[in-house]
């Protein structure tokens, strides 16, 4: 029962996101806190994880989570059902509605739901912030309470060069796993 | 021996799996590569269509492309060949990362890479953050709509879910005139 309930949860995982990778994150850290599967560093690992592997994000993050949840099996079925609701309304799409992406209300809804997966994403950016560049758990009632002078240098070094020289990330991540190990 | 179409199929869709690193765009080069160059199958063009397509739906967007091109070409069997030709390599790839790191995890070394490496991944999300509010905030409505679901999530712990459907409804509503 607990396996169905944890499949599931990927099933909705996967009829809720709209805009591909990035657009997940935000749904998949909701239930994984929830759960919790994994904590909030944890998190943000599994991120970069995902990002510098082959394979789609969403995917990689869903068969990691459903490895450590529930071993091969657990991969598997997490991958599966988060492709699932989207492949049997693609199959719809496919057969019957012609130009479906090209009618105003299908059109109308995906720009409201862009503009919140924006904001969503936002939360899952501050709550990596908060395990990132502070030591500890970071809070934003004291912003600079436990702020790592360290830490902060890098980001900032970061965001420099990521918008100079737009590589791709899984560069910045060897990088970083580097610099981390020079740094502390 | 000549391989059934499906088999091409889950084939060619593996290497894209295989060959995407960080999802999305990255795909679309090597769809082009599999399907059209090599193959033949379709034009750039239908690769192209089914893309845009496949941004409209929900899920992920290498597994919905996937979907439409093995339709197109062999029905629904070719639509599952695709979709698991497309994450088999994830499977496998993440099932051996994951299972090395879980060994590796307590190491200070693995520990200090991933403090620098949380970091690397909070500056590539404002960077993306920053590419989405250029292409999808384009007026105030759009910047109600993300600061809402924002405050909503973040101060109130509202459902990323509920987030979602109330701003699809709402955007149909606010946009139904607007768009062509």
């Amino acid at each position: 029962m607990v396996f169905i309930r944890f499949i599931l949860e990927f099933v909705k995982i996967g009829a809720f996101t709209y805009g591909g990778g990035l657009a997940m994150i935000p749904l998949l850290r909701s239930v994984a806190i929830e759960h919790s599967w994994l904590t909030n560093a944890e998190f943000a690992n599994l991120i970069a994880i995902a990002q510098s592997t082959p394979g789609p994000i969403a995917i990689n993050m869903a068969t990691f989570i459903g490895f450590q949840q529930y071993g091969v099996m657990g991969a598997i079925a997490a991958s599966i059902a988060v492709i699932l609701p989207a492949f049997l309304m693609a199959l719809i799409v496919a057969r019957f509605l012609n130009h479906f992406n090209e009618h105003p209300i299908v059109k109308a809804t995906l720009l409201g739901l862009k503009a919140a997966v924006i904001g969503l994403l936002a939360t899952a950016t501050l709550q990596v912030a908060l395990v990132s560049l502070y030591t500890g758990q970071g809070n934003f009632i004291n912003i600079f309470n436990g702020l790592e002078f360290k830490a902060v240098a890098l980001f900032l070094f970061f965001i420099v060069v990521i918008y100079k020289y737009k590589k791709h990330p899984i560069y910045y991540i060897i990088l970083a796993g580097l610099l981390g190990n020079i740094i502390w | 021996m000549e391989l059934k179409k499906w088999q091409q199929l889950y084939v060619a869709f593996f290497k894209v799996g295989l060959l995407t690193i960080g999802g999305g765009y990255a795909m679309l080069p090597i769809i082009e590569r599999e399907i059209v160059m090599d193959k033949k199958w379709l034009t750039m063009d239908e690769i192209l269509e089914s893309y845009s397509v496949a941004q409209s739906l929900p899920g992920v967007i290498a597994s919905n492309t996937a979907v439409f091109v093995g339709y197109k070409l062999a029905g629904v069997g070719g639509a599952i060949a695709c979709a698991l030709g497309v994450i088999t390599p994830s499977i496998l790839i993440i099932l051996g990362v994951a299972a090395v790191f879980k060994q590796l995890e307590s190491l200070e070394i693995v520990q200090n890479a991933f403090k620098g490496i949380r970091i690397v991944v909070l500056a590539l999300l404002c960077h993306s953050m920053v590419r989405m509010v250029k292409t999808s905030i384009k007026d105030y409505m759009a910047f109600l709509i993300a600061l809402s679901g924002f405050v909503f999530v973040m101060f109130y712990n509202g459902s990323p879910i509920i987030t979602i459907v109330i701003a699809g409804i709402v955007g149909a509503f606010v946009y139904k005139g607007k768009v062509k």
